[in-house]
């Protein structure tokens, strides 16, 4: 049975996007067959953290719009032949889709594909309405930050007053030397601020910022990242997978020697 | 912010405590204000009955299950007479 996933945050630059391609990197790794729709219209950003960019022929708008069919705008990944990328538009008008065309969208999108997920544009507008029509889950991707945290309170609501209620959390950009020295919220001081699951957390890791220079997400650096982000797809696949320790435990040298 | 030898708070506490007293009145969709106004309301209905320690008065909302819950500490006979002197 496939699923339609949109993964949201209300607050923009938290990590959606980088949430999204490694998510969606990651489940095809893992032999499901996936489609990334980015519903940003007019700020299209998927297609370059994919490294994509460069094969845009159709997109969203003249699917809805029937300008094209869906097949013809579908791009497949570089690596991964089960990953597939819908780009949005660069249209100025944000209203060229609706909710009823999302939904639409989604239906034929599941007769082909395992996983559909949905990067959402920032805000509560009209984008954000259509991403989250046909969607069956929710993930709420945030910073252990003030703004992140209360905006994302917010989606929580919304969706909930949309009836979308399995919503589950991913906090990005945790730093464990912060949390240590108690400037920085903890996973579990968002968790309980926010009451919903936790799906994953992510570390602030340099490693995301070069792989989407690179355009290449999950390139296989072994990255602490890369690892969070492994474990978040297989709980989505519905595995056991206990949450690791931030910080792994450092032997007495490592820790005279660290770098910083 | 306070000086050695006194510790400074942590500001992922203080983060935290922020936090949770906004969203609280945004989950309400009531204002802080509107909030010290019900408290007001509150305290004055009941002192209409008994008497009540208006400054330790905790009105808050609770998360699961969606609760409106106040703790409104009672003035007995003995501290009422030490309280009006």
């Amino acid at each position: 049975m496939s699923e339609v996933i949109v993964i949201t945050s209300g607050k923009g630059g938290v990590g959606k996007t980088t949430t999204v391609a490694n998510i969606g990197t990651g489940l095809a790794m893992l032999d499901q067959k996936v489609v990334l729709v980015d519903t940003d219209i007019g700020l299209r950003n998927l297609d370059v953290v994919m490294g994509l960019e460069n094969r845009i022929v159709y997109n969203l708008v003249d699917v809805t719009g029937g300008n094209c069919r869906l097949k013809q705008a579908l791009i497949k990944d570089k690596r991964l032949p089960n990953l597939f990328l819908l780009p949005s538009a660069q249209t100025k008008d944000k209203t060229a889709v609706t909710p009823e065309q999302m939904i639409k969208l989604c239906e034929e999108l599941r007769e082909e594909f395992d996983y559909i997920l949905l990067d959402c544009p920032a805000g509560i507008e009209q984008g954000f309405k259509n991403a989250i029509a046909g969607a069956d889950r929710a993930l709420v991707v945030t910073t252990p930050e003030v703004s992140a945290i209360r905006d994302a309170d917010r989606i929580i609501g919304l969706l909930e007053a949309n009836d979308l209620r399995d919503i589950a959390l991913i906090i990005n950009r945790l730093r464990p030397d912060m949390i240590r020295r108690g400037d920085m919220m903890s996973v579990e001081d968002v968790v309980d601020i926010l009451a919903v699951e936790l799906l994953g957390t992510i570390l602030d890791d340099e490693q995301i910022v070069i792989a989407t220079n690179q355009g290449a997400p999950l390139s296989g650096d072994h990255s602490m990242a890369e690892e969070a982000y492994r474990n978040i797809c297989r709980r989505i696949l519905g595995e056991e997978i206990p949450f690791l320790p931030l910080e792994p435990k450092k032997g007495l040298l490592q820790r005279l020697f660290k770098k910083h | 912010m306070r000086t050695f030898p006194f510790k400074k708070r942590n500001s992922g506490n203080v983060a935290k405590d922020r936090l949770k007293l906004l969203l609280l009145s945004e989950r309400m969709e009531c204002s802080p204000q509107m909030m010290r106004m019900l408290k007001n309301d509150v305290v004055h209905t009941i002192s209409k009955y008994v008497a009540v320690d208006e400054d330790h008065v905790i009105l808050q909302i609770t998360q699961v299950p969606p609760a409106l819950s106040a703790t409104i500490p009672i003035l007995l006979q003995k501290e009422r007479m030490e309280f009006l002197g």
